[in-house]
């Protein structure tokens, strides 16, 4: 049985042989791209180009030192494989996508056409579908060479504002690649990407939301409608709100909201979304200092209800005006339609004729700390 | 002998293991033409299947096929049997093996070569599948074991995630009235394959009996198994994204994230579970090959070679050493020349031929043995 | 009617203890009227001769004689054959004169010979290990399980060393199988010179490749009477502080004398440790070679800019960089081992803090290196029996290789192979690794060889 013994050395020093130095490639020969940004040139003659920005972590030899350096590599090529080619011969180390956690959108690509790009992610293999989406303005390369005083990982202020990971700002909505893209094929819903504006000296502002017709933008939400946004598409949105009664005015923190809605189609040809908004909340601010009491919480529950009413049914109706379904309300028709041949037709017709009831049912809970 | 609680991992194991590939493929290539009434199809004829075949062969109690149709057919029509049905065993595990590989090359390394990876797992699994049936089975429950914490993990992360879409779950749900498939129905109740493993696994049992008290199981969980196969990617690419993708629930694992992890992709996680239990799976197919191509040579006498004398001597015939060496060596060659040459739709619809042949043939076998049963009652009467 | 008793006492022992190799039975006085019957193992013979032997010469009268010994301090009236039986074993003699017989106390007791235990230390608990002479430890295993069920075979084993081996086991509990085994290789070993119970096990071995231990070699006395009680076959051996235990499954190896003292919870928690420590010490390197050279991708993205950063000085390639630490580490475990115990301490401090710290500082391995080479080896540490300990210590290269070839699927896959690798392996027969957990609850009916 010594036989067996050797038999295995042998098929082992085989393939070592085999293999020596075939695919292995350390750690530090390579340079790990964090985040790309995707933009049409500025030139208008190369409009038909695209030009692709890399940044890229730079590991500093002592560890200690926690400001660690990013290089940022741009290209303009016909299209992005060929310009990542391109970069290649750029830099000494081999470009390793395998930890891109965000890809940005310039502007103007974005007004364009994301699908190309959106294909090319989704496909390749070493980019992740949990990447982070988001259209950059005024162009991509602006973000994504935005270093942040903050930032200690390269590319990680634009990870953290763009995740729920880092602070929690009830102005982002979290977009990631598998999400953008299933929303561009299914029918019945369409996508959203956060927009990620620099404002310098070194600072990212993310606080509005670009609506997508599909794979074209189409238009924006305000902070304050991104915010309504998120109050509609996520539950227990951490925020607070302003409202103003007769002769003074609140801000009030949300504790726990939750909404949910129904499409009501009663009639032929008619259809209508009822939104149901409930929430808990504490008020944070009184401008004039009059003592908070019970009367006095109902009456600004009562205020915030009318502003939330008033203010979804406006946000619901500009989304139909633009011609977009960020919140998934076509979806939410046919899954409840046993009528599969039409009822994407039906949807078509109801759709700008949708009507919007807005129920609010916040409560203030409790009056802060002092009265 | 063990006992039969193996009988059930039999089970478990392929029926997780089909989320792989080929049974999420067929059924979302189909989920707005009936999915549904085929899966439930799928169930019953599976269950039913699983439990005739056992009772079957149950009745041949501590015995495999080379013995069973050894002793009750003739020679003519034993030796091309075997021969086809080991072939059979070898392409199931073939082709689990290679869509492993190129699921390696697509999400795990991507630079190395595809026959280094072929020869990486070929090193262990015809290492393994010699082994002794029992040894299998044993590795099996702790693998199974080791692999369920995970599963669930990654389960429940899929569903209470607020990323997945419910809505295009229930957006499918509202095809329920449409007719069923006959692809849809071979291809879902590959699902309850594992029994047939009992061709050879049945050695090891000699107190296999059927309890409708656990049975009623199999059905349930086959069902849920199949449910989920369907319906976790839907939710996560969307009632028509999900087509594109081509290892649909790979792809579903890449959207999830761990954030309080070292490991921040769940897909790791997701490959590294599967990975372990498609490399047992693949031992445990081309096992069964193994033993009933060997099966042709050997006669009665020595029925149990590699079976179940507990001894550690481990010593085998020198014949039956010379026989799994060179079939062995004739089906790793034969691997390492197909990773090369396949390609993804080659493969994709090499798994679907064989998974409807597949459905055919296990129909036949528990035909088979119903005869075999039958000559085994009158021989015993005479 | 006493007559009667007394010799059928004394019959009935004979027969009990006939076939127990330690049995001895002296017959004195002119006209063989005294009989004493006694354990040698158990039995101070000093007390037996100088208080039983010598005054039955010097009397010569009988009944005197039987009058000396009914009144010495100790010694009672033979009349229940369970308490004989029970005397006997703990280390009475058994004096019949004439037709009365009495229990005399002679229970030997070994202390002065009987060490610590070194290898397999534990906190609370007997301290008590095997000494190098056979009776001594047959003494101790006598001690601690006192029935007549345990019996002790002896043999010689090689041919100039002339080595005694003693066989023991519980008659109703053992595995006849096992038993039959045990006994069949013990006679085909064909030696000169056997000088370790170590030694022993690789020879009653089955002669093919393995890895992993097939048998526990212990120095602890309470663990072969545990393992006895369970139906193992225990071997002893004269000249060494060791004894075998067979058959062994992989658990037991991972199983220290203290989680029978601790509470349940915490010594479940123990046992827990010790497979996370053979998990990390079996895979660390490997992975890091995984995470350094082939995918990276698999860590969270700080985390690999940390590796990479620490990684950037050092001017080799990631597996160079492991074999090279680890080598050092095994160099480092095995010089202290061989070390007299003054200047030990004085390698450790040399080894670990000069040649980590100045590694690291002249770039020529990474920080990081040093951190996971410390945590492999105190992990391989954690490991209770030594046996295994080195088994796992070797495995850990197989990992880094097929880590070094095939990246992470080359770990999943040689876990996978040593999984299934363990599950073919027998002892004696018996399944070696594989999970029992609902098993005692099916009742299969392994205790008695037919599992």
């Amino acid at each position: 049985m010594r036989k067996s013994l050797w038999a295995k050395l042998c098929v082992i020093g085989l393939l070592m042989s085999l293999m020596s130095g075939c695919q292995f490639k350390d750690i530090d020969k390579r340079s790990f791209v964090l985040a790309i940004g995707v933009d049409r040139p500025e030139d208008p003659e190369a409009k038909h180009l695209y030009e692709v920005t890399l940044k890229t972590g730079l590991p500093e030899g002592d560890p200690t030192a926690r400001t660690q350096e990013s290089i940022m590599i741009t290209q303009v090529a016909p299209s992005i494989p060929e310009a990542v080619r391109l970069m290649k011969s750029k830099i000494d180390k081999e470009l390793d996508f395998s930890h891109c956690k965000v890809v940005v959108y310039g502007q103007a690509l974005a007004r364009e056409n994301i699908g190309t790009v959106l294909d090319w992610t989704t496909r390749r293999r070493d980019l992740q579908l949990i990447m982070y989406c988001a259209v950059g303005v005024p162009n991509a390369k602006e973000v994504i060479q935005m270093q942040p005083k903050t930032e200690r990982v390269p590319g990680n202020a634009l990870i953290l504002s763009l995740s729920k990971d880092g602070s929690e700002s009830p102005f982002v909505h979290t977009v990631y690649a598998f999400d953008l893209a299933r929303k561009v094929t299914e029918s019945g819903i369409d996508p959203i990407m956060p927009i990620v504006h620099t404002q310098h000296p070194d600072m990212l502002v993310v606080n509005k939301l670009a609506l997508f017709n599909k794979s074209k933008m189409v238009g924006t939400l305000t902070p304050d409608e991104t915010r309504l946004f998120n109050l509609l598409a996520t539950k227990n949105l951490i925020t607070s709100f302003r409202i103003k009664t007769e002769g003074n005015a609140f801000d009030y923190n949300l504790e726990s909201s939750k909404s949910e809605y129904k499409i009501n189609n009663v009639k032929a040809g008619k259809a209508t979304v009822s939104y149901k908004i409930k929430g808990a909340g504490t008020i944070e601010l009184n401008d004039e200092g009059i003592p908070v009491t019970g009367p006095v919480l109902r009456e600004v529950s009562r205020a915030a209800n009318e502003q939330w009413e008033k203010d979804v049914k406006a946000l619901c109706q500009k989304l139909q005006r633009l011609g977009v379904d960020p919140l998934g309300w076509g979806l939410r028709y046919f899954s409840r339609s046993w009528d599969n041949k039409q009822e994407v037709q039906q949807w078509r017709e109801l759709y700008p004729e949708l009507d919007f009831q807005v129920k609010a049912n916040v409560e203030m809970k409790y009056t802060g700390l002092i009265r | 002998m063990v006992s039969r609680r193996y009988y059930y991992y039999l089970f478990l194991m392929s029926a997780v293991i089909n989320i792989i590939n080929l049974v999420p493929r067929v059924l979302i290539f189909t989920r707005f033409d009936g999915v549904f009434w085929s899966i439930l199809l799928a169930v019953a004829y599976g269950s039913l299947t699983m439990y005739m075949f056992t009772r079957l062969i149950i009745k041949f109690e501590g015995q495999g096929f080379p013995e069973i149709f050894n002793t009750y057919l003739p020679k003519g029509v034993v030796i091309p049997l075997l021969i086809l049905y080991s072939i059979f065993w070898f392409v199931a595990g073939s082709i689990m093996l290679l869509s492993f590989v190129d699921i390696t090359l697509r999400f795990i390394s991507p630079d190395i070569s595809a026959r280094a990876v072929m020869t990486g797992f070929l090193i262990l699994v015809v290492g393994a599948s010699r082994f002794k049936t029992t040894s299998i089975l044993y590795a099996t429950e702790i693998v199974l074991l080791l692999s369920f914490p995970a599963m669930v993990f990654i389960l429940i992360k899929a569903l209470i995630n607020p990323a997945f879409n419910w809505d295009s779950v229930l957006q499918v749900l509202t095809y329920l009235w449409t007719k069923p498939k006959l692809v849809t129905v071979t291809g879902a109740s590959f699902a309850f394959t594992g029994y047939v493993n009992l061709a050879i696994f049945n050695r090891s049992f000699n107190n296999l009996t059927l309890k409708l008290r656990h049975f009623w199981l199999v059905p349930v969980s086959g069902l849920l198994i199949l449910l989920v196969t369907l319906l976790v990617p839907i939710g996560y690419h969307g009632s028509i994204g999900v087509e594109d993708h081509v290892y649909s629930w790979f792809s579903t694992a890449d959207s999830l994230r761990m954030e309080t992890f070292i490991v921040e992709r769940v897909l790791y996680l997701f490959y590294i579970t599967y990975l372990s239990m498609s490399l047992v799976m693949v031992v445990i197919y081309w096992h069964v090959g193994l033993e009933l191509f060997k099966g042709c040579f050997n006669e009665k006498e020595d029925k149990k070679d590699s079976g179940d004398k507990e001894t550690d001597t481990g010593k085998k015939s020198r014949k039956n050493q010379w026989i799994e060496a060179i079939l062995l060596f004739t089906v790793s060659a034969s691997m390492i020349y197909l990773t090369e040459r396949i390609n993804q739709v080659r493969l994709a619809q090499a798994g679907q031929w064989f998974l409807n042949l597949r459905f055919f043939s296990e129909t036949f076998l528990i035909l088979l043995l119903m005869f075999l049963v039958w000559r085994k009652r009158r021989s015993a009467r005479r | 009617m006493t007559t009667h008793r007394a010799s059928n006492a004394a019959n009935w022992l004979r027969e009990k203890l006939t076939e127990q190799s330690d049995y001895e039975e002296i017959t004195l006085g002119a006209s063989s009227q005294i009989q004493l019957q006694y354990l040698k193992s158990v039995t101070n013979s000093n007390l037996v001769f100088q208080y039983v032997v010598v005054p039955s010469y010097e009397m010569a009268d009988v009944e005197a004689y039987e009058a000396y010994i009914a009144t010495f301090p100790g010694t009672g009236k033979a009349d229940d054959l369970q308490k004989l039986i029970e005397g006997i074993l703990e280390g009475y003699t058994l004096v019949s004169i004439g037709p009365n017989s009495y229990l005399f106390n002679s229970v030997k007791v070994e202390s002065s010979g009987v060490g610590e235990a070194i290898n397999e230390a534990i906190v609370q608990g007997p301290r008590d290990a095997f000494s190098e002479n056979i009776e001594m430890n047959l003494n101790l295993i006598r001690r601690r399980y006192q029935t007549s069920e345990l019996k002790v075979e002896t043999m010689t084993l090689g041919s100039l060393s002339r080595t005694a081996i003693a066989i023991v086991y519980d008659q109703e509990r053992v595995d006849s199988s096992v038993l039959q085994q045990v006994k069949d290789r013990l006679k085909r070993v064909k030696i000169d010179i056997l000088q370790s119970a170590g030694e022993l096990e690789k020879y009653i071995s089955p002669h093919r490749f393995r890895i992993f231990p097939n048998m526990v070699v212990t120095e602890r006395p309470d663990r072969v009477v545990l393992n006895l009680t369970e139906g193992k076959v225990a071997i002893l051996m004269d000249t060494t502080g060791f004894a075998i235990i067979a058959p062994a499954v992989f658990t037991d190896f991972f199983s220290a004398m203290d989680d029978k003292i601790q509470i349940p919870l915490v010594s479940q928690f123990l046992k827990l440790i010790r497979y996370v420590g053979l998990f990390i010490t079996l895979t660390l390197p490997g992975l890091y070679v995984t995470f350094a050279s082939y995918n990276p991708e698999i860590l969270k993205s700080q985390l690999v800019l940390l590796i990479a950063g620490s990684r950037a000085a050092v001017p080799y390639p990631s597996f160079m960089e492991v074999f090279f630490m680890l080598l050092m580490m095994e160099f480092l475990t095995e010089a202290s081992l061989r070390l007299p115990k003054a200047i030990g301490p004085t390698a450790t401090t040399v080894g670990g803090l000069i040649l980590g710290q100045a590694a690291t500082q002249a770039g020529l391995v990474s920080n990081i290196m040093i951190i996971l080479v410390s945590a492999v080896a105190i992990s391989n540490f954690v490991i209770p029996l030594s046996m295994m300990g080195y088994t796992i210590r070797v495995l850990k290269y197989i990992i880094v290789l097929t880590a070094m070839l095939f990246g992470v699927v080359g770990i999943m896959v040689s876990v996978v192979g040593i999984i299934m690798y363990l599950s073919d392996v027998r002892s004696f027969g018996k399944p070696y690794f594989r999970l029992t957990l609902w098993e005692s609850k099916e009742k299969v009916g392994h205790q008695h060889g037919k599992s």
